[in-house]
Parts: structure tokens; C-alpha cells; sequence
């Protein structure tokens, strides 16, 4: 029986606000642990991303910069984040690549994209080149929300490269240095022998020039004895004028000649050799290829002929010259190698280099055609492969077509089509953009690419 | 359970019948929890069912009529407490498609150790609505009171038909319902 309900009704209220005021104390604190653990997992990630020496950059769909690390703001040479924000990423970022349509298109943007090369620009106006990365950034409904960049600082890893394309330069000079020393020695020996031919016809001219000079200071004093017209006769005799007069201009020409010749040599040599400048400068194509021409001349010379066919109005291109001129080479003497396989112990049979540029609307074109037996068909896609090579072991690194490739289609955004039979012998067909900087010519670039790659493949299936 | 429910359920005998009943009730049955029901707090189911129970045997009413009495009494309590959820529809089937994915996402913000059941729709016409619940509790009849609630509330009655089914190995209650033709649905 309920005896006093108000009295229970009050007593049950009272402990409800007990429990009640505990479950807020208990709520306030769960809170306060909740934040310290929030705040403790931001310092985390903030460590984190602080202690990280890639540049992070999270961008707004739209292209501006939402946030970087210390690391970005540092090596893009600003004091402070602030600098930053807000900005478009074109700001940092060296539009070269295309990029740019890329942060437009956050939404078409399948999947991540990986280490891709590309430059950032300092606050000071400085270059410098990064491995970029990015990823889209997706709220919990998977709707594209911006984009993070990763960006690796290669400066460094740049001056290594550098070095090491410097290396494999000498490198090849060393291998190339025997055939370039007979090159220089033939022309040495005749000029020393036609040196030394003039010398004797010196020796000889001597008496005529000593009897010559006694008869004009007689002349001068009045009195003129046959004794010194008997001298002079008698030397012009001995020393068979005649001959030294039709022999001794030849000789002098040819020593010209010669040393015209050596000269062309040591000049190729340096040309090649030069370590060149660290970016891309303008460059006269048809002069790496000359000279890249004379300084493997004793590599192809005794197994083939070398024919150009250079476009005259061939404009400058902007390019590392001392990569291309290592391009040319490695093209070289591969073919001559294609070739000498083939007229091997056969006399007097050489094979023919055909090198030929010409203008293709926006692309510059470079043809080495050789008439070796061709690359056979199993190892076709393998000969761009790093370290694959058919040659004998000690004679070939494999390094030779991973370089061009690298150079060409890396380091130069152009393309490589190869074709080859046992009939036709190889050619390599190399395109480098004319004008690179260009927006235009990027997306024709990445058409044309796709063209080349249909090309290429049809190619190395005939 | 959320102990709203227990207070609601003391409100709904004290003003239905008397205060004195529900603390008979209360003082007959025999709970897991000591101490008094306050909103915030989480309780057995039991303890809920126990109450329910009890109060039928004490008032003479059968259990399922309870629960749907329990159910339409609630709605408009519960609105009185959170106007906002309600006052911004017009039109009760507006207001039903936003119990799963905005009240019961609020009350899960509030009580993370809350167990709502769960809500799908399907919208066959503009004055119908199917609501699929699907709760291992299975309160058809709480549900069936608080549509009973909501159609009163918003002056549009609610016809429904219930059906269940299984679904997964899991009971499933399917409520058909249909609105008043007077009403303008503005989904």
C-alpha cells in the first residue's frame, strides 16, 4: 500500500539530480579527456607532417594552396605559411609539365599520380627540381575535396645525375680514345714528314741564301766577282730549285691540311667531352651530330660509310646538348656494330650509316638508319630495358639504349620509334619537341605520343 | 533503453491513471536497476518490459494495446522536447524520412551507447510511404502509436498496414502507410 507518494515521488527526484549532476561531472570529464586526446593526436600529426622532409601542399579544388608544411615554406625561401595560403599553386609550381589542367580537373583525376618530374619556384625566382606526387583529397562521401601534393626535393639526386651522365661521357671518350688517337696519328705522320721534308729543303735552299746575300753586299760596294756568281750558281745547282719549288708549297698545304684535320678532332673531343651547363641551352642539332660524327669516326670507319642528310634551315633547339651528343654516339656505334657484325670476314664489304633530320611541323626528327641484320624480334621490347645487352660479356654495359631512352623521352619529352628487319637493318627514329615550353604543343606532344606508341608498336611488329 | 522512455512511461500512467498506480507498479516489480530512470542514463530492456508488464496486470489492459497507447502518447512529449526535429516539416511522411538519417543520428550524438533501430523507406506515391524497422526489441506496437502520434500531431491521419518478414535471419516489420488526401506532401 502506497503510503506517501509526494514524499517517494520528492526522494526519487532528489537522487535523479544526483545522478544527473554525476553524469555531467562524468560527460565534463570524458570531454576534457576527449580534447587532450584530440589535441595530443594533432600535436602527433602535426610532428609528423613538421618532421617530414618532402614538401606536403594540400590544394583547394580549385587550385589554391590550403596548407603546406614547414618543410615547403622553407625551401620555397618564405618566413611564413601565411605567405602561402591562398595563393594558386602555379605560384610554387613550374607549369612546364601541364599540371596546371590537372588541379582544374580534381574530379577527372583517376586514382594518384606518381613521382612525375617537375621544378618549384623560389620566392626568389629559383628553380629547383622535385619528384611530385598527389593524390585527391575525398570527403566521407567520396566527393573530391582538393588535392595533396608530395613533392621530393632531387637537387642533390639532379648534381648526381649530372655527374654520373658526365661519368658515362668520359666513359665513353676512354673507349673512344684508341680510335680518335689513330685518327690524330695519321695526319701527325704526314705533317711530321712533310715537316721534316721542308726542313731538309731548308738545309738545302741554305747555300743558295748565303750565296745570295754575299753577291748583294758586293753589288752594293761596287764591285761584283764571278767567284760570287760561280757560288751562286753552283748552289742553285746543288739544292735543284726546281723541285723544291713545285715540292715544298705541296708540302706546306698538306701540313695544313693535317693540322686543319687534327684540329677538327680535338675540337669534336672537347665539344663532346664538355660537361656542358646544368639546364637546357640552345643547341645547333646538326653540329652535335657532326661532331659526335668525327669523334667516333674509328669506331664505324672500317665496317661503314656515314651519309647525312641534314635539314639546312634547321632551327635551334633548347636541350642538353652534352645528352643528345651522348645520344647520337650511342646510336652510332650500335649501328656500326649492327653493321660489322654482318660484313665480318668479308673483304672489302662495308655497310652504310644514314643520319638525317629534318622539321615536322612542332618536332625536330633525327633519323640513324644502319644496314646491320636487324634486332631480332624476341628481344625487341627489351632493348630500352636498364642493363640488357646481346653483347659479349665485358664489351656492353646495357646501359647504352636505357640512356637514350631516359635522355630522349625523360629528359626531353620527345619520343623513340624503332623499326627493324633482317632485311632493312634498323633505324632509330627520334622526335624532340621544338619548342617545349609551349601549352599548345603539349597536348599534341601527348597525341602525337599515343600516335608514336600505336606507330612503334606496329612497328616492331613487322 | 534510454531512460526518456521510463520517464515517459511514468508521465504516461500518472496521467492516465494516477501517480499512486505507478508507484504501486513500480514498487511490485522487480527491477535490475536501483535507482531511479533518469533521460540520460541506459537500462535494461528487462527493466522496461518488466514496468510494461506490471502496469497491463495493474490497469487491466492488454499488453500490445499498451504499448501503441504507450507509443501515441509519446510523440507528442517527445515533440514538445525537440520542436526542432518536428516544427520544420509540413507533412508527417516529411517528417518520417528524417527519423533514421537526422534524429537518430542526433541521439546517437548525444548517447554513443544508444541503440536506435533502424529505419529504410521506400516512396511509392506522394501520399504513401513504406517504412521498413527493423530493431531486435521488434516494438511493432510502440511504432505502430508513435505513427498513431505523429499523424495526430501534424492533423493527418495515418492509415497503416503492418507485415512481417524476414530479412538476413532477422525479423523485419514492414508498415504500409498512407496519408490523409488533405495533406500536401512538399517532398
Amino acid at each position: 500500500m502506497i503510503t506517501d507518494v509526494s514524499e517517494r515521488k520528492l526522494a526519487r527526484a532528489q537522487k535523479q539530480v544526483q545522478i544527473l549532476e554525476q553524469m555531467i561531472e562524468d560527460k565534463t570529464r570524458e570531454l576534457f579527456i576527449t580534447q587532450e586526446e584530440l589535441r595530443s593526436a594533432k600535436e602527433y600529426f602535426e610532428s609528423i607532417i613538421r618532421s617530414m622532409q618532402d614538401l606536403l601542399i594540400v590544394l583547394r579544388p580549385e587550385g589554391t594552396i590550403q596548407s603546406v608544411n614547414e618543410r615547403a615554406v622553407s625551401l620555397l625561401g618564405y618566413q611564413h605559411e601565411d605567405e602561402l595560403i591562398g595563393q594558386f599553386i602555379t605560384k610554387v609550381l613550374n607549369d612546364q609539365e601541364g599540371f596546371h589542367e590537372l588541379f582544374l580537373n580534381v574530379d577527372d583525376l583517376e586514382g594518384p599520380f606518381n613521382q612525375r618530374e617537375s621544378s618549384f619556384i623560389g620566392k626568389a625566382g629559383n628553380s629547383f627540381p622535385v619528384l611530385l606526387s598527389g593524390s585527391t583529397l575525398r570527403d566521407k562521401k567520396g566527393k573530391s575535396c582538393g588535392l595533396v601534393l608530395l613533392a621530393l626535393d632531387i637537387q642533390e639526386r639532379k648534381i648526381l645525375e649530372q655527374q654520373l651522365l658526365q661519368a658515362q661521357k668520359m666513359e665513353s671518350i676512354g673507349q673512344l680514345a684508341a680510335g680518335m688517337a689513330h685518327e690524330i696519328n695519321t695526319p701527325i705522320q704526314f705533317i711530321g714528314d712533310n715537316t721534316r721534308f721542308l726542313q731538309e729543303a731548308f738545309c738545302e735552299l741554305q747555300p743558295v741564301l748565303d750565296h745570295s746575300t754575299t753577291l748583294v753586299e758586293t753589288t752594293e760596294s761596287g764591285s761584283i766577282s764571278i767567284k760570287s756568281l760561280d757560288g751562286i750558281a753552283n748552289a742553285v745547282k746543288t739544292a735543284d730549285l726546281p723541285y723544291l719549288s713545285e715540292e715544298i708549297p705541296k708540302a706546306i698545304a698538306q701540313t695544313l691540311e693535317g693540322v686543319e684535320r687534327v684540329s677538327s678532332i680535338v675540337r669534336a673531343m672537347k665539344e663532346f667531352s664538355h660537361p656542358g651547363v646544368e639546364g637546357k641551352t640552345s643547341a645547333d642539332i646538326n653540329s652535335l651530330i657532326d661532331n659526335t660524327i668525327v669523334v667516333s669516326r674509328n669506331e664505324w670507319k672500317y665496317v661503314a660509310d656515314i651519309k647525312t642528310e641534314f635539314a639546312p634551315d634547321l632551327p635551334q633547339i633548347t636541350c642538353f646538348a652534352g645528352q643528345l651528343s651522348q645520344v647520337f654516339l650511342n646510336l652510332i656505334v650500335n649501328a656500326a656494330h649492327a653493321i660489322a657484325e654482318i660484313v665480318e670476314g668479308k673483304d672489302n664489304e662495308t655497310g652504310t650509316i644514314r643520319i638525317a633530320t629534318r622539321i615536322d611541323n612542332q618536332w625536330l626528327e633525327i633519323s640513324v638508319c644502319d644496314t646491320g641484320g636487324g634486332i631480332p624480334e624476341q628481344i625487341r621490347d627489351k632493348i630500352f630495358d636498364p642493363f640488357f645487352t646481346t653483347k659479349p660479356v665485358g664489351t656492353g654495359t646495357g646501359q647504352g639504349l636505357a640512356l637514350v631512352h631516359d635522355i630522349v623521352v625523360e629528359k626531353h619529352q620527345g619520343t623513340i620509334v624503332v623499326e627493324s628487319s633482317p632485311d632493312m637493318g634498323t633505324t632509330f627514329l627520334l622526335r624532340l619537341p621544338i619548342n617545349p615550353v609551349l601549352e599548345d604543343s603539349l597536348q599534341e606532344r601527348m597525341d602525337t605520343q599515343n600516335e608514336h606508341s600505336t606507330a612503334h608498336m606496329k612497328a616492331i611488329e613487322v | 533503453m534510454k531512460g526518456v522512455v521510463f520517464n515517459l512511461f511514468e508521465q504516461f500512467i500518472s496521467e492516465n491513471w494516477s501517480e499512486e498506480i505507478y508507484e504501486q507498479i513500480l514498487e511490485e516489480c522487480s527491477l535490475e536497476t536501483a535507482e531511479p530512470f533518469v533521460g540520460p542514463g541506459t537500462y535494461p530492456d528487462a527493466d522496461f518490459l518488466a514496468l510494461v508488464v506490471k502496469a497491463t496486470e495493474t490497469v487491466g489492459v492488454e499488453l500490445p494495446v499498451a504499448i501503441r497507447a504507450f507509443g501515441k502518447f509519446c510523440f507528442p512529449k517527445l515533440a514538445e522536447v525537440f520542436p526542432h526535429f518536428v516544427q520544420t516539416h509540413q507533412h508527417p511522411k516529411d517528417f518520417l524520412k528524417t527519423i533514421d538519417s537526422v534524429i537518430h543520428v542526433e541521439v546517437r550524438k548525444l548517447f554513443k551507447d544508444a541503440e536506435t533501430p533502424e529505419f529504410r523507406y521506400e516512396d511509392p506515391g506522394p501520399q504513401q510511404l513504406v517504412l521498413i524497422y527493423k530493431s531486435p526489441r521488434k516494438l511493432y506496437e510502440f511504432a505502430e502509436g508513435l505513427l498513431e502520434g505523429v499523424g495526430e500531431y501534424f492533423q493527418s491521419p495515418i492509415q497503416y498496414t503492418r507485415t512481417v518478414r524476414v530479412e538476413n535471419e532477422q525479423e523485419v516489420a514492414i508498415f504500409e502507410l498512407t496519408f490523409s488526401e488533405a495533406a500536401v506532401c512538399v517532398s
